[in-house]
Order: C-alpha cells, then structure tokens, then sequence
C-alpha cells in the first residue's frame, strides 16, 4: 500500500528541497509508520547527523519543528521521546478550527481553492434553508498541517448576508470570526452531523488518499436565531482526530 | 442622453442574473436557469447565466440556446436515441461541465465606455449581455442590449 504522507527515507541531495525539510519528512515517515514506537527515544543529535551525512544545525531546525509539532517530545537530562499525537477537537460550537488548533499548539497553514458565488441548486436547498434566496457565497479551503492535507471544507451562506466575505483573506481568518465582526452575523446555534464516508474521487485526491478510502464526514448547520445562516460540509482525514465530547450535570 | 453616455450610466448589478460556477454541469445549469431565469411571472431578460471561476472572474455566460446545443443529444431524435446521456468517453450529456458549452468572457467594456462601444459589441459579436470590468478584472455590471437598443434608437431616430 503506498503512503501517500511522508515516504521519504533518504537524504537526496540532487532534491532542490532544503535539507532540513526532506529530513524532517524522514523521521515523520518513521513515526507515522511506526518504524520508531510511541514513547521510545529517538537516536541522538551526534547520532542522526551520522545517520544522514548532515550537519547538526540539519538535525536541530528539523527536531525543533518536529516537538514544535508535537511528534516529539523532550525530557530534560533524558533525551527526545515519540510522542502519540493526536488533535483533540472540542464539538464546541464557538470555537472554529482556528482557535483548536491554537489551543493544541498545533501549527497549520490554510489554502483556499475557491472563494465565489453559486446559486442554490435543488440539492444544496436540502442543506440550506433560505427562502428568498438565490446567490450563494462557495467557499472551499484545505487545512494542512506539518504540508499534509487533513481536512478539506465547504461553506455554503447567502451572499445576501456576508457579501465581505468575497474580498476578506481567509487563509487566516475563520468564516464565524469575519461573519461576527464584518457582518455582525452572529452564530447561536449549531447542529452537526458526523458520519463515516467513502471518498469520492476528487476529495480523495486533495486529501492525498485513494478514492473510496474511508474520511469522517461533518455536517454542520449553523443558525442565528431562527435563521440558518450556513452550511458546512467538512471532510477529515480519520487518523489524525479525535473528539472529545464532555458532560456535566448541573 | 448622448452618444456619449457611459456604459456605467446604464448598466444593471450583476446579481440580477444567475451566477454558477464554470464546472457546474448542464443539468445543474439547466436547474438553475428554470429557477431563477424562467421561474418568476416576468422572465429575467436576456436569458443569461453568468459563469465564474473559483477566484469569483468572470470567465464567460451561456444563455439557453448554448445549453440546448449542449444537451442535444438527449432531446434531438429522442424516439431512437440509444441509451439516453450515453456520450463518447462514458460521461452522460447531462453532466458535461457548462464551461464547454459557454461562450467565454473575452469581450467586455470598461466603466468609461460608451454606449456606442457596447453596441458594437452587441451588433458585431450578437452578444445580449456585455460585461462592464474595472482594471480589466473586476465585474462591476452588465449591459443588457435593451437599454443599448434604447439609448441607440433614440440617437439614431432623435427624441
């Protein structure tokens, strides 16, 4: 089966890709294959700079990134450990990707594919309900972190509500930031929905996975007031989250 | 009104016509065009869909004629059609994304343009809707060839 993360596994010096980089892919790939087990010691600096013929400041930047990521770990006076890694997701309806991921000092980077109008097709008026409403405002965008893909999302709102959100940059904003602080939308309630899916052909290709390869499907209807005022549909790479879902009683 | 009236003066806002985006298929086109265009008492006129890319330019229109050419082979000769939507490579008709049937955005006019420009345009090229982009990029309106059609014939005829 090939790994469509990180399948690196030697230096390649003839690679434009800076050194560290293809480095860092390395010991990704021996990590999320599980060549190094959860909680073991990795080699050492001197160790690694022989391993791969580079220079220590190599090693460095590429070990910094990695516990900056939080695939390693460093224990004082004891040496550098793999860690289980994984994204805890709050269903909290007021915190968007943005703040979770800020809140698990995981570092990602957003690209948005499409940032246009549509109008309200016989399917999409099953997910939407806005009476009086023809133009849509389509928003796709990708998350990726450490340069992997692990989800991509689809926004669905009247223009009528937001028409700002056409011109904002939303690599680095969240659509319920920009709805509150552009628009003075604010988002009361969601409703979600999340289901195992089969990936189509072209999800699967920018999620970096083989068609019909099985992705967690979140659904989410988002309301201010009465109103619904947006639809997303979110598709996430199983193996990288994991919900966490609290109750209390009061 | 001049014949130096400005196509500004005249043009309409771009959401009085339907926008989708160029890999819509013919069916979703076709869906939206009875919804929006046809599906008032009074018809939206011209019968235009305006076709954008994922960056929201403007990348061509398409009105019912080009879709009608577009899914010919499914209402032409419908009595001895094979199998219905069957094309060459396998995709139905019906899914055939609406860029290749669109007629593509390469003629426009610039907001200082005069209605005679637009109307070069219109008799020239037989367009029905020309856009109207600032800097060459940004879609600011439309031109629709009735308002051309008044501004000309009450130059040509006076009064």
């Amino acid at each position: 089966m090939t790994d469509a993360i990180a399948t690196r596994t030697q230096i390649d010096r003839e690679n434009p890709q800076k050194l560290y980089l293809q480095l860092h892919s390395i010991l990704r790939g021996k990590m999320e294959r599980g060549e190094w087990a959860v909680d073991s010691q990795i080699p050492t600096e001197e160790e690694l700079c022989r391993l791969f013929d580079v220079s220590k400041a190599t090693v460095r930047i590429a070990v910094a990134d990695l516990v900056r990521e939080g695939y390693l770990r460093r224990q004082q006076g004891k040496g550098t450990f793999v860690c289980k890694r994984v994204i805890p997701e709050g269903l909290s309806m007021l915190t968007s990707f943005k703040e979770i991921m800020l809140e698990a000092g995981v570092v990602f980077e957003t690209r948005v594919l499409a940032q246009t109008v549509m109008m309200l097709t016989d399917e999409l008026e099953l997910k939407l309900d806005v009476p009086e409403t023809k133009h849509i405002i389509y928003l796709k965008r990708v998350r990726l972190v450490a340069e992997e893909p692990v989800l991509l999302q689809e926004s669905y709102l009247p223009h009528a509500i937001c028409p700002a959100l056409l011109a904002e940059e939303l690599e680095k904003q969240s659509i319920l930031e920009l709805l509150e602080l552009r628009c003075g939308v604010r988002v009361t309630r969601v409703r979600d929905y999340i289901e195992v899916v089969a990936l189509a052909e072209e999800e699967a290709k920018i999620l970096g996975l083989a068609t019909g390869s099985p992705a967690l499907l979140l659904e989410q209807y988002f309301y201010a007031g009465d109103a619904q005022v947006m639809y997303t549909r979110t598709l996430k790479r199983p193996e990288r989250f994991r919900f966490v879902i609290e109750l209390e009683r009061k | 009104m001049t014949a130096q009236t400005t196509v500004r003066e005249i043009m309409v806002d771009v959401f009085e016509y339907p926008h989708i985006p160029y890999w819509f298929t013919l069916r979703q086109a076709a869906g939206i065009i009875r919804n929006t265009l046809l599906g008032g008492e009074k018809h939206v006129q011209p019968l235009v869909v305006l076709v954008f890319d994922e960056k929201y330019n403007l990348v061509g229109m398409a009105n019912l004629r080009e879709i009608m050419r577009g899914l010919e082979p499914l209402w032409s000769d419908a009595g001895s059609a094979p199998a219905p939507g069957a094309a060459a490579g396998g995709k139905p008709v019906s899914e055939t994304p609406v860029a290749t049937v669109m007629r593509s955005a390469e003629l426009f006019v610039e907001p200082g343009a005069s209605v005679a420009d637009a109307a070069r345009l219109i008799v020239e090229h037989g367009l029905e809707l020309v856009p109207v982009l600032e800097d060459r990029k940004k879609l600011i309106g439309v031109v629709r060839w009735q308002e051309v059609f008044q501004e000309c014939s009450r130059i040509a005829l006076g009064g």
